[in-house]
């Protein structure tokens, strides 16, 4: 009998457990920060970008829906468990207008794994479906984000 | 029985509503409790105050004025809009050669097998759309100039490969390293967009001209004069 009341109250653990993991999913989306730091020193830091990848193009929403950075990138290798892939055309979708903003150079590296896997020659780590992008400007802005992906298409 | 049913509703109770209230916090509408006009916080620098122009990103969004100028940046016509789908990298140009395949022993045998399976395009505004390692054109300067390869009056300069680049995989995957291109009877390789880089013949790969098939991560070599 008492192991039956054991079995009975590591299941409701268990079923507990369950729902609240069902909910996490919506927790855990769009947490990506975006840092703009651009070439006289003023930073602004976006919370709750949403970050959704199509094919080989990552697109940037800022947390008020107002603006979405379009992120094309090609030359999509990996590096061990990494992806990495070379940003070359930068789009703002804001206020109605669409403006291309000419890069210089960036790296996007994508865990597409369910593992933690470090960036390479870097003792950082990157969490499962998580991605970390570095762009600069030919005008000198330095845009990072990190985050995890909320969408992936392809 | 039922306590214990009872136990196990009070439990997911108890574990799910915070993490409801979290999820409520984080996938909330811009609205909540805040004007939605308000611009992104800003984490100010530490020295002199920056003296800003109002910024585009004022009634919300991003703020890229520095990089849109006065004029708002270039317009993009004819773009997809958001969520659309996917920006197409342009058709590489790539020299392929039609001589004898030197196999690569180490590549699967699957096509982009080197590449976990997904197939490899160039990114435009990288010297070999990326292949030999990040070099963006406007950064080509602070690259490893590796010597030049002329031909037909045009010289083609080369760059030191990155060790993590796919370039790299190859040289290691034939043996092959990389030296500054110039001097005769070398093993002179092709890759995408017209780049190129020269390495010392071995055992494998005998002096001349190769292109890289990127689908099966091979050398080509240039069909004899």
């Amino acid at each position: 009998m008492r192991r039956v009341r054991f079995t009975a109250v590591v299941c409701a653990t268990l079923a507990a457990l369950t729902a609240s993991f069902a909910l996490l999913p919506v927790a855990a989306r769009a947490d990506g920060v975006m840092r703009v730091q651009q070439s006289d020193g003023a930073v602004h830091v976006y919370h709750d970008v949403k970050i959704r990848l199509a094919g080989n193009t990552l697109w940037i929403h800022s947390g008020d829906r107002k603006g979405v950075l379009e992120v094309a990138s090609g030359a999509c290798s990996f590096v061990r468990d990494l992806q990495r892939c070379l940003p070359y055309a930068t789009t703002l979708h804001q206020h109605g207008a669409t403006r291309s903003i000419v890069l210089r150079e960036g790296t996007v590296y994508l865990n597409l794994t369910g593992d933690v896997h470090h960036l390479p020659h870097s003792s950082q780590q990157l969490a499962p479906h998580a991605l970390v992008l570095f762009l600069r400007t030919m005008h000198g802005t330095y845009v990072s984000v990190n985050g995890t992906l909320d969408e992936v298409s392809s | 029985m039922n306590r214990i049913a009872h136990l196990a509703f009070s439990l997911s109770v108890a574990v799910a509503l915070p993490v409801a209230a979290l999820a409520q916090q984080h996938g909330a509408p811009p609205s909540r409790s805040e004007p939605p006009s308000r611009p992104a916080p800003a984490v100010r620098p530490a020295p002199a105050p920056v003296v800003r122009s109002a910024p585009s990103g004022a009634n919300g969004g991003f703020n890229f004025n520095h990089d849109l100028g006065a004029h708002g940046g270039t317009p993009v016509h004819g773009s997809q809009p958001p969520g659309a789908g996917t920006t197409t990298a342009r058709l590489p140009s790539q020299r392929r050669y039609t001589g004898p395949v030197v196999r690569n022993g180490h590549a699967p045998g699957n096509p982009w097998g080197w590449n976990h399976g997904v197939p490899w395009s160039p990114a435009p505004a990288y010297w070999g759309g990326g292949f030999w390692g990040p070099w963006a054109f406007a950064g080509l300067p602070t690259a490893v100039y590796f010597g030049a390869v002329p031909e037909a009056q045009i010289v083609y300069p080369s760059y030191q490969v990155e060790s993590d680049s796919p370039g790299a995989e190859l040289l290691q995957d034939y043996g092959l390293q990389q030296t500054p291109c110039g001097p005769p009877d070398l093993v002179v390789i092709w890759g995408p967009d017209n780049s190129v880089i020269c390495a010392y013949p071995n055992n494998n790969v005998g002096p001349g001209n190769y292109s890289v098939d990127p689908e099966t991560f091979s050398l080509v070599s240039a069909p004899p004069p």
